[in-house]
């Protein structure tokens, strides 16, 4: 979850980012990384694209 | 964009437009060291905004590759502005500014190509009356750049190089008009983003920029000192600023992206 979280992260607001969240992200449940993807991709690539980019991180929690 | 963006611009442009009707300087007024302002910040904008990146992301690749244009062509600027005002006896054409002009053609492409491949454009989810709409603003264009400034740009009298930089520049300019309607596809799918905003920005640069070039064009590739001119330059220095401020609003958006969670990591 983490691994796919911060690769999306990636993707969109770079390396730098990322790791910082690496480290938000350490401890934190599935919910709390899902509310703050959703939080800053919704503001960055607008509510549809976040939409379907956050469905694959779910995606690949469940495989 | 922000209202006080446009302002700036508005304002910028007004105080450019009053320094080029007070300080016109043989032989074009481009000579101003004012119009060096906008290009050069351009790239220096650009090259902070990649760097936050870092350069190994997807959209990382792309905002670093569209910067190395900015760069390119803020070079030529200043390699313009030098042979023009400081060694004007090595000013020939064509000259290492145009190679510089030519260099970030190709840089804007596959920027604006992985911007593409990165948003994932559906092609068949695209609004229809707006792809009409670019298409036919786009083929306008396409005219007026392929006889202005390709088939007319070139000169049988010339030598091979001339020719090749002036059609290549040409060419350069059709590149450019694809490559704004790519940039309006992918803004598409940003629908309601920041990363909207950007894009649109950058389409909206690359057309003032196409449109200056038709005017340079239209007007027979000859300088003189009229409102005609001045109006082109603003074109190009309008370009130049909204691809600076077209980065500048990512660079601000991510950084306080990136100081928002180091300040939910500091609380934790």
């Amino acid at each position: 979850m983490h691994k796919a979280a911060l690769d999306l992260i990636s993707k969109y607001f770079g390396q730098s980012t990322a790791e910082v969240y690496a480290e938000f992200f350490t401890g934190e449940p599935d919910s709390v990384i899902i509310t703050s993807i959703n939080e800053i991709m919704v503001d960055y690539v607008g509510k549809e694209k976040a939409n379907d980019e956050i469905k694959k991180v779910m995606e690949h929690l469940a495989l | 964009m922000k209202i006080r963006t446009i302002l700036f611009l508005a304002i910028f442009l007004a105080i450019s437009a009053a320094y080029f009707l007070l300080f016109p300087k043989e032989p074009f007024v481009a000579d101003g060291a004012l119009y060096l302002i906008a290009p050069v910040a351009a790239a220096l904008i650009a090259l902070y905004t990649s760097r936050i990146y870092r350069f190994n992301s997807a959209n990382g690749r792309a905002m670093l590759l569209i910067s190395g244009g900015l760069v390119c062509w803020g070079i030529a600027e200043i390699i313009t502005y030098v042979l023009n005002n400081v060694i004007p006896d090595a000013n020939t054409f064509p000259s290492l500014a145009n190679a510089f002009i030519l260099l970030a053609f190709p840089l804007f492409g596959a920027g604006i190509y992985q911007g593409f491949i990165t948003a994932g454009v559906k092609l068949k989810q695209v609004n229809k009356s707006l792809l009409a709409a670019v298409l036919s603003v786009s083929l306008i264009l396409t005219v007026l750049v392929a006889y202005f400034g390709v088939y007319l740009a070139y000169d049988p009298s010339a030598d091979l190089l001339s020719n090749i930089v002036t059609v290549g520049t040409g060419i350069g300019d059709l590149v450019l008009i694809i490559l704004s309607l790519v940039a309006i596809l992918v803004a598409g799918e940003y629908k309601g983003g920041k990363l909207a905003s950007f894009w649109k920005t950058m389409a909206s640069g690359f057309f003032l920029f196409l449109i200056a070039d038709i005017m340079f064009a239209l007007h027979g590739n000859q300088y003189t000192e009229d409102m005609y001119e001045i109006f082109m330059e603003l074109g190009w220095i309008a370009a130049y600023m909204l691809l600076a401020f077209g980065m500048l609003e990512n660079y601000v958006h991510l950084s306080a992206v990136q100081k928002n969670i180091k300040l939910k990591l500091s609380q934790k």
